[in-house]
């Protein structure tokens, strides 16, 4: 591997004291922790300008966020691997086209979620939109019967359920949700992103947004209620 | 405004909606119920919030790909030609040969009248060395004859310059001694002996003729001078005859009628000039035919005659076949 390649692998984000020291693929290499104060458009415009340690922090910070939000869309560990990695070979292919002072988060989850899409689709697993999803995406409605349903639901085999079969019947009912909806529920529960900047990510307006959550929690209600215990599967 | 229940759990509304929902829920109090509701429905992914760890290479391997991605922009090296043991290594390309030609095109006209001219100047001093070869074979002659050197006579068969080589030949002097002027390709003649001279001029009068042209060789010797009518040859009185002339480069004229008699010199050597051996034994290259005493012509007497001298130190050096008194042209 050459220099380049050499010191672009020994990068990390992690912070310390002053500075600290990190063996990675056999280099040791001193970091200055400054960078990890640096804000996410500090640190992207830094990368553009040369310094390609700015990277490696970039990196280390979204590590886990993005590792989390592709695993739990993508639904499968490895798939969500090879969309982590080509989501930060995209960045940097396309950090030139960065316009300075705009928000780096959710760019970056635009480019994760392009590349998931590409994945899934890849894979034969994108469920395009129907005109009939379409339809259903009328805001009062949604609300209406999330409200009604939940009004008039009872106990279901999650509600006796408890522990590790909680948990993955919650993960096998998010799983089998279409795609556009998964997504949803993934940024703005798991993720924790604000309608806006999900808007902002998936390119649809806010409302659209707000229905497709409804929508899924409709879904995931009906997916609970009806569905047999795992036990019982 | 239940629309907006959902995102008010999920803190995902901005500032205003956020604010707009509190004062719905104040005002409201159904809306309470309704927001326990979602809260209901929202609580069994609680189940699955926990964080998902990535795999602990994840990040090197990313950053090795971006790497390899952005290293794969650099050129890369050209692969080395393949090995060929069988061919020949030709340390001279194309382009060396094409150079060193254009050098040697701009050199060789600087360099060739330099060469011709170290190739000259070698060549004179071989032809000097013969000179001196030829002065100890005449002084051993001299001190055999009480100073005499081999001289012309009146009567044949010696009576031609280039009789000095089978005189010293009898006495076995010529040993060692080259009659061919290296800066001349003419060939050295075959000496013969006083004896055999007398025959071919009793016998062969033509062939006499020819020999006595031939036998001194690139060299021109003294014809002597007159004396009271006589003619004498050259004796060596030290101090005294040491500036004459004794031996030197032939003339290009052996004939009284010869045009190169006027003023032409030795051929031997390109006509730039002759070694002239003297009787003190120096020898002096000199560029024309005027270094005789008193700045005379070596290759003619005083009177511009291709004749014995005047006096003792009016020296004559002729060709080979030059006689004492020129007799006319003979008749073929």
């Amino acid at each position: 591997m050459t220099t380049e390649c050499s010191r672009f692998s020994s990068l990390d984000g992690e912070p310390r004291a002053a500075c600290r020291r990190k063996t990675i693929v056999g280099h040791h290499v001193e970091i200055p922790d400054i960078l990890t104060t640096y804000s996410d458009e500090e640190l992207l415009s830094r990368f553009r300008h040369g310094q390609t340690e700015a990277f490696g922090v970039l990196l280390r910070r979204y590590e886990r966020e993005l590792y989390g939000y592709l695993r739990r869309y993508l639904g499968d560990s490895e798939l969500a691997e090879d969309v982590f990695q080509n989501t930060f070979l995209a960045l940097c292919q396309k950090c030139g086209q960065y316009e300075a002072g705009r928000p780096v988060r959710p760019w970056l989850y635009t480019i994760a979620t392009h590349q998931a899409i590409d994945a899934l689709r890849r894979n034969n697993r994108h469920q395009a939109l129907s005109l009939d999803q379409h339809q259903k995406e009328l805001p009062d409605g949604e609300v209406r019967s999330l409200l009604e349903l939940l009004e008039t639901r009872g106990p279901g085999p999650l509600d006796m359920a408890q522990g590790e079969e909680r948990r993955e019947r919650v993960r096998a009912s998010v799983d089998r949700l279409p795609d556009f909806l998964r997504q949803v529920v993934v940024l703005a529960y798991y993720q924790g992103l604000k309608y806006r900047e999900i808007a902002d990510i998936l390119g649809i307006p806010v409302g659209t947004v707000k229905s497709r959550l409804h929508a899924a929690l409709v879904k995931l209600q009906e997916a609970w209620i009806a569905s047999p215990s795992l036990r019982e599967a | 405004m239940d629309e907006n229940l959902v995102g008010y759990l999920l803190k995902a509304l901005d500032a205003d909606t956020e604010r707009a929902v509190e004062n719905y829920l104040r005002m409201f109090p159904e809306a309470q119920t309704k927001l326990e509701l979602v809260r209901q429905a929202l609580e069994p992914l609680e189940a699955d919030k926990e964080e998902m760890e990535p795999p602990e290479d994840l990040r090197i391997r990313t950053l090795g790909l971006v790497a390899q991605s952005r290293c794969g922009h650099l050129q890369r090296v050209p692969a080395a030609p393949p090995f060929l043991p069988a061919a020949p290594i030709s340390w001279w390309r194309r382009a060396d040969v094409l150079v060193a030609a254009s050098l040697l095109l701009i050199c060789l006209p600087l360099l060739f009248p330099l060469l011709v001219k170290a190739h000259r100047a070698s060549k004179r001093i071989d032809c000097e060395n013969n000179l001196r070869g030829m002065f100890i074979s005449l002084m051993q002659y001299s001190d055999n004859h009480e100073g005499d050197l081999p001289r012309v006579e009146e009567i044949p068969p010696r009576n031609f310059a280039g009789v000095f080589v089978p005189i010293l030949y009898q006495e076995g002097l010529l040993n060692g001694v080259s009659l061919r002027c290296p800066a001349n390709s003419n060939s050295s003649p075959q000496p013969v002996s006083l004896e055999e001279l007398g025959k071919l001029y009793e016998n062969d009068r033509q062939r006499f003729e020819q020999i006595t042209r031939e036998l001194g060789g690139c060299y021109a010797y003294t014809l002597g001078y007159r004396s009271d009518g006589r003619l004498c040859g050259v004796r060596r009185v030290p101090g005294e005859t040491d500036l004459l002339p004794i031996v030197a480069d032939r003339p290009p004229f052996d004939r009284p009628d010869d045009p190169a008699i006027l003023d032409a010199n030795s051929q031997n050597h390109a006509g730039m000039g002759q070694n002239v051996l003297y009787l003190a034994g120096n020898v002096r290259w000199a560029v024309n035919r005027y270094v005789g005493p008193d700045d005379k012509d070596i290759f003619l007497n005083k009177n511009h005659e291709l004749k014995a001298g005047l006096n003792q130190f009016d020296t004559v050096l002729a060709a080979s076949g030059v006689r004492a008194e020129q007799e006319a042209p003979p008749v073929h």
